[in-house]
């Protein structure tokens, strides 16, 4: 299962209606400012409301997109009319995985939000979910009830049913409200819509309680947390900065060895094909897991030789690069990763192995959404696709362009073909790359 | 639109000893809207490649969305095909190849036989193979801009 097809409106720096396509492995690109940050806390916040069914907190980190005026287009430029809202949605469909085939039925969903403001804040005042045939729109109004409405694409009937909701943060399920209205014997009308709709809203209803998505996007920052010459264990929460990692990773040596085993394994190939390191070691200064400890790399040399040197003494892209292949490689990765410049403080050989790693993991389970100013990473994943070197296809490969017009901002979907080109590129993409090498070779 | 590069005319679209119409074809090819692009594959990519900037123009063309690569195999095996017929009259059929599998219709060379090749519709067809040259003229002439600015030029 993966999100595609992403609409955004007024948001932003996205006044106009467009549309983004999302694969296993997006690639997000341009120039600094175009919006890309903006549209990684876009999606988070979309999956909070969609799947988790919370109000999303757009200054949760590693973002902070400020208050609803500072969200919606127009707004906190003051230049020309601000909007009273901004809308966004995307649709998800079951990929072709042995799990989800034997599930059959639906396969395309569409899910379309309305946020206005609300205490200063951005509020989910409209969430529609659409299937194939079936459609549930939710509306949540000032007085703290929602309605809700459902109907067929066919017979055009509306039923409704209404209720308050006392949470701040948390929305009335969807869900929910396909059961109130599946048991709503006083209004009988309600239950022929329901019935027509029933095999199709019953898949919905399924597919919205799916566990894998009431699980959280991993949001991961630009800039890494610094590394430590010796650790004190904390409480192991995640956070953008993988300041929990080091920990989590004593921890996991401790408790799960097998568990460390596998990690260990992933993270040190990751190592070896990327040249950062050969081995990672945890030495504990105890027996158990209150203990201080600290991270050892190992880098050998053509000999096989060299012993392991604390983290802190070996480059700083070591301890840079640890937090997001821990996360990408762990044992319940996030189903939705949104990584900002994963390349940063990495020699271009270790980019290039990144986009590697992208491409190995990149699936129906793990859809990474990647930005980057890395031509190395975009290469390499070019090169793969061509080359066969992972299970990936040039579908599973959407690279968005962020291009900027004067004040607003359009994202161009570039898609591959098998050989690892690039299609449909507008006229100005990449132009700068262009003149500084027509003017490198003389030309 | 894909268009095609002889080696012939390499210094001239890529080198130091670019033409005044050999630069508007390299702009052309970076900057046009109609999302032309440089087909490339078999043994005109080894001709092409000896020559220093256009390796790097081309890795970066690649990674700009202006290149159509076709693998070697799919040219060389074309290839055959074409040499078997026996109806080109130049000794480039790796290059007729090429536009027959990548759909290229556009043609930069200054090499006759290939030129009379490249228009014959029993080789290059739907559409017919057109060719940019500056065999008579260096500078950028209207015929170039007229072929630069077509957007039918392509098989795909």
């Amino acid at each position: 299962m993966t999100l595609e097809n992403v609409t955004l409106k007024n948001y932003r720096c996205f006044r106009e209606e467009q549309t983004a396509r999302l694969a296993p492995l997006t690639l997000l690109v341009g120039e600094n400012s175009t919006g890309k940050t903006s549209f990684l806390a876009l999606l988070r916040a979309l999956w909070d409301v969609a799947f988790r069914e919370r109000v999303p907190d757009f200054r949760q980190p590693p973002y902070d997109l400020g208050s609803f005026e500072d969200i919606v287009h127009g707004g906190g430029a003051g230049d020309g009319e601000a909007a009273d809202s901004f809308q966004a949605g995307f649709e998800y469909s079951r990929l072709a995985d042995a799990d989800d085939e034997e599930e059959g039925g639906l396969k395309e969903v569409s899910f379309q939000t309305i946020f206005k403001e609300r205490q200063g804040v951005p509020y989910p005042v409209v969430r529609s979910i659409a299937g194939e045939y079936s459609w549930g729109t939710a509306f949540a109004h000032d007085d703290g009830s929602v309605t809700f409405k459902m109907g067929t694409r066919e017979i055009e009937r509306e039923s409704s049913v209404r209720r308050f909701v006392r949470d701040d943060e948390a929305l009335m399920g969807i869900g929910q409200f396909f059961l109130l209205l599946a048991f709503n014997e006083d209004h009988p009308e309600q239950e022929a819509v329901v019935s027509e709709a029933s095999i199709e809203l019953e898949e919905l209803y399924d597919l919205l309680y799916d566990g894998r998505f009431r699980r959280h996007p991993y949001a991961g920052a630009p800039v890494r947390s610094y590394p430590r010459r010796t650790y004190d264990p904390i409480r192991p929460t995640p956070d953008p900065e993988g300041e929990y990692i080091p920990t989590y990773l004593a921890n996991m040596s401790r408790r799960n060895p097998a568990g460390w085993a596998t990690l260990k394994s992933n993270l040190e190939k990751f190592g070896r094909q990327s040249g950062l390191f050969d081995e990672i070691e945890i030495k504990s200064f105890g027996d158990s897991v209150g203990f201080p400890f600290q991270l050892h790399i190992g880098k050998r040399g053509k000999k096989s030789k060299g012993g392991t040197r604390n983290l802190i003494d070996v480059g700083y892209g070591v301890s840079q690069a640890l937090p997001l292949i821990t996360e990408l490689f762990g044992p319940e990765p996030a189903p939705l990763f949104l990584l900002q410049q994963p390349e940063v403080h990495l020699h271009p050989s270790a980019q290039a192995a990144l986009g590697t790693l992208f491409c190995s993991i990149a699936g129906p389970h793990r859809q990474l959404v990647v930005e980057t100013h890395s031509d190395y990473i975009i290469d390499r994943v070019l090169m793969d696709i061509r080359d066969k070197t992972t299970n990936l296809r040039a579908e599973d490969v959407s690279i968005l362009y962020f291009e900027p017009n004067d004040l607003d901002v359009t994202i161009h979907s570039l898609r591959l073909d098998d050989r690892g080109n690039i299609l449909n590129a507008p006229p100005g993409y990449r132009q700068f790359f262009a003149d500084e090498l027509w003017r490198s070779v003389g030309l | 639109m894909c268009a095609i590069v002889d080696a012939n005319v390499r210094d001239e679209v890529f080198g130091r000893a670019s033409s005044e119409a050999g630069k508007f074809f390299l702009n052309w090819l970076q900057k046009n809207p109609t999302g032309g692009r440089l087909a490339l594959g078999g043994k005109l990519r080894n001709e092409l490649a000896r020559l220093g900037n256009f390796r790097r123009i081309y890795d970066l063309l690649r990674l700009n969305g202006r290149v159509v690569d076709i693998e070697d195999s799919v040219v060389d095996a074309e290839t055959q095909i074409l040499q078997a017929r026996q109806i080109c009259s130049s000794n480039d059929t790796h290059v007729l190849a090429l536009a027959r599998v990548s759909g290229a219709r556009l043609l930069y060379t200054n090499d006759q036989a290939l030129q009379q090749d490249f228009n014959n519709p029993q080789i290059v067809a739907n559409p017919r193979g057109r060719v940019y040259t500056t065999r008579l003229h260096s500078d950028v002439r209207p015929t170039h801009r007229n072929l630069l600015e077509r957007s039918d030029l392509c098989a795909r």
